[in-house]
């Protein structure tokens, strides 16, 4: 029967609402991409669902191993939630195919691409690789800022809501109690952040833009000369000159960026050094959504 | 090269044509498409009250004005990989591109797709894919493999999505899943060149045939692909069908899908950043094979007439049933986002048998043949690759009844061959390898010492390239 509805389901849309109720019966399998999005499932679902995630927090989020156990955890996946504006593109396309899984396919209601319901930046007007590995779709990194979070939050549970209606008074009000956490939360931090205000700030690769661009500082350069291009000598002189000449405050880098470029542009340079958490695990502070903004300001100093 | 661009450039097209075509500023196109509403509850387009309401494609009011059957929305990807080399070796290249190979019943060994033939310059080929979903039940991936003078299609297959039961249908032409070098395309490879034991028992090409895949991912706790692969059997080193004429013995050609792949790969992690994958594959098919060195060009699948070979000596031509047999493991260590430790092997062991043919006289023959490689690479830098290929093969057995007393001394020796690389990455998507290969197969005749090989590869990735599998 199951079997028959899921044939249906890829000729029909209607089908997708039949599949719904049959799915409902069992815990559904969440699988996310990244984990602050598996920190959302679990402060909006908590264990009504299986929550499981890819990618470690600690890793370079656009070069994930596609193994194949990630394929078994796709296989028996009812809802994945992906990042989306291409930050998965070099890694998650062969894993979808390879999962046999129809219903988390684009399209279908058991994929959500999270990109779709947030305010990007940096959308290029026009795209070429002379430009470096540049994201067509804008900044990926959309979930360090934290008006977002609510966006993402709404977007999660509604799609829970559908697919587990039994379950959707208890996700939808998951959802408003986290938000109402988050606003509070992100008030204090605003507060906190006030004093950093109009700073300057180089950064490893434009991932902070967002947390940056919140709290009103600005990002003036980045060590990769062009996105995905590792720092060149030159162009690390270039940027000393220039963090030097505009008094630019912080030195930026992720966990798994290379230390050696950073510490040397540190090391010429007034700019401080500061290693930023990008996502939930990316140091054992930020374990879940509110550490990982916590780890985040107090890099600040504040 | 793992990552690739699926959709960008099709996206990026798309909005240039169409806002060269409608007179939009791009940024403003882009931003309509990629900023929704913030909270909207459902991804589903809705009509905008001043959209033609006849219209259901969102926002193509503009182009429905003016270019109403305009499909360039419907661009699949393209991506072109370019492959060019110079090199320098120890023999010159006539003797280079026709060595003897005892492990090969052509005898010959097809440098179709050789990488590097010639000293110097060498442009090795073009790979132009594209591919797209065809339907909601079918996506359709095409490579096209252009070399200067050819334009040759080295896969075409449709390929189910969403069957139940957690299988995939494969149908078309498509390199098979035997092993774990075999369904990778060449600008995958760790190193230039394929390994020896693929080299001796499948040609320059692999095994890449007509046919159709059924693969089934199993339900257990780790990872458990199985497959099954009903092949044509056109591979011209190990199988083939043509029909021929040897003395008064007349042989006709085989019509039918003549070989079957099974394939198991299994694979567990250890911890997060170590991950085991290993292989296990069986290939069992007929054979008619014929030591003229031709690529067996079945394509004609017609009569093949007794000729002679240059040197007068009647040709031989073998007829019976090849099976061949693989193992595969790798084992690879990611220390990080950008350093990975890599130990791949494989073995493969060829089991021939039937009659041989020369002059009409059928002779019953065995072959048993046995190679493989192991080859470690390591990535020590984002932008930095090195690694070493150690090539064996270490027995050919005849075991037959022996036609020819004077048949190849080498036949029962060891072959070795010894391979280095280093790789510089500018980018993700080009690639410079500098290659060195100590061949000790004995292709030097004259002097009989090892042959050296040293070449420089650049390989550069256009539009958009799908990302690979694991």
């Amino acid at each position: 029967m199951k079997t028959s509805l899921r044939m249906l389901g890829a000729a029909l849309v209607a089908g997708l609402t039949l599949l719904a109720p049959a799915a409902a019966q069992a815990k559904l399998n969440v699988v996310s991409t990244y984990p602050y999005i598996s920190s959302m499932v679990s402060e909006i679902a908590g264990n009504k669902v299986n929550n499981d995630t890819l990618a470690s927090g600690a890793w370079d989020p656009h070069f994930i191993v596609a193994k194949p156990s990630l394929i078994l955890k796709l296989r028996r996946a009812n809802l994945l939630i992906i990042n989306g504006a291409q930050q998965e593109i070099g890694w998650m396309p062969p894993l979808l195919q390879q999962s046999r899984n129809n219903s988390i396919q684009s399209g279908q209601a058991g994929l959500l691409d999270l990109s779709a319901y947030v305010k990007k930046i940096q959308v290029p007007a026009n795209v070429s690789r002379a430009l470096g590995d540049v994201h067509p779709q804008g900044n990926p990194h959309f979930a360090l800022d934290p008006d977002n979070i609510p966006r993402i939050a709404n977007a999660v549970s509604q799609r829970l809501c559908q697919l587990d209606q039994g379950n959707c008074a208890s996700y939808r009000q998951n959802a408003q109690r986290f938000n109402g956490r988050w606003k509070k939360a992100e008030a204090g931090w605003a507060q906190r952040m006030k004093p950093l205000k109009g700073q300057k700030v180089v950064q490893y690769h434009r991932l902070h833009d967002y947390f940056l661009g919140h709290y009103g500082l600005t990002s003036i350069n980045t060590l990769e000369p062009l996105p995905g291009i590792p720092p060149t000598p030159q162009h690390l002189n270039n940027l000393i000159q220039q963090v030097n000449n505009e008094n630019v405050k912080w030195n930026l880098r992720c966990v798994y960026q290379p230390s050696g470029p950073s510490q040397t542009v540190s090391s010429r340079t007034q700019a401080k050094l500061l290693t930023l958490p990008h996502d939930v695990n990316a140091v054992p502070a930020a374990k879940d959504l509110f550490g990982l903004y916590e780890a985040m300001v107090q890099g600040f100093g504040v | 090269m793992a990552k690739g661009f699926a959709s960008s450039f099709s996206l990026g097209c798309v909005a240039l044509l169409c806002c060269g075509l409608s007179g939009t500023p791009v940024l403003a196109q882009v931003e309509a498409v990629d900023v929704p509403e913030a909270d909207t509850s459902t991804p589903e387009w809705e009509p905008d009250p001043g959209q033609d309401p006849f219209s259901q494609d969102p926002g193509s009011t503009a182009s429905f004005l003016q270019a109403p059957f305009r499909q360039q929305q419907f661009v699949p990807d393209i991506s072109l990989i370019l492959d060019m080399g110079v090199g320098g070796y120890t023999v010159d290249d006539a003797q280079r591109q026709s060595f003897i190979s005892p492990y090969n019943l052509q005898q010959q060994v097809d440098t179709h797709h050789m990488i590097n033939p010639n000293t110097g310059f060498n442009l090795n080929y073009a790979e132009l894919s594209l591919s797209a979903p065809v339907d909601p039940y079918l996506d359709l991936f095409t490579t096209f493999h252009l070399s200067a003078f050819e334009f040759e299609i080295e896969e075409a297959y449709g390929r189910t999505r969403g069957l139940p039961f957690n299988t995939e249908v494969k149908a078309g032409k498509f390199l098979s899943h035997f092993g774990r070098v075999n369904p990778q395309h060449a600008h995958f490879w760790n190193f230039n060149d394929s390994p020896l034991v693929y080299q001796h028992f499948f040609g320059s090409e692999n095994l890449n045939e007509l046919g159709v895949r059924l693969g089934w991912l199993a339900p257990t706790d780790f990872y458990l692909d199985l497959g099954l692969e009903l092949l044509q059997g056109q591979n011209p080193v190990s199988f083939g069908q043509r029909g021929f004429i040897s003395g008064d013995q007349e042989l006709k050609a085989v019509n039918w899908p003549n070989l079957l792949v099974g394939t198991a790969k299994a694979s567990v992690d250890f911890g997060d950043d170590v991950v085991l994958l290993g292989g296990l594959s069986y290939a069992r098919g007929g054979h008619r094979v014929v030591n003229d060195g031709s690529a067996g060009d079945d394509a004609h699948a017609g009569h093949f007439h007794a000729q002679q070979l240059a040197d007068g000596s009647p040709l031989q031509y073998y007829v019976g049933a090849t099976q061949v047999l693989g193992l595969d493991t790798s084992l690879r260590w990611f220390i990080n986002s950008y350093q990975e430790l890599s130990w791949q092997s494989e073995l493969l062991l060829k089991d021939s048998s039937g009659n041989q043919y020369v002059e009409g006289q059928p002779v019953a023959r065995h072959f048993l043949q046995l190679g493989g490689y192991s080859e470690l690479v390591w990535r020590f830098a984002q932008q930095w690759r090195t690694g070493v290929r150690a090539d064996v093969m270490g027995l050919n057995q005849n075991m037959g009844q022996d036609l020819n007393q004077d048949s190849d001394p080498q036949a029962t020796t060891a072959q070795t061959r010894y391979t280095a690389l280093l790789e510089y990455y500018p980018s993700e998507f080009s690639r410079l390898r500098l290659q060195y290969n100590l061949d000790a197969t004995g292709f030097d005749l004259q002097s009989q010492a090892p042959v050296q090989e040293l070449f420089l590869n650049l390989n550069l990735v256009m539009g958009a390239h799908g990302a690979h599998v694991f």
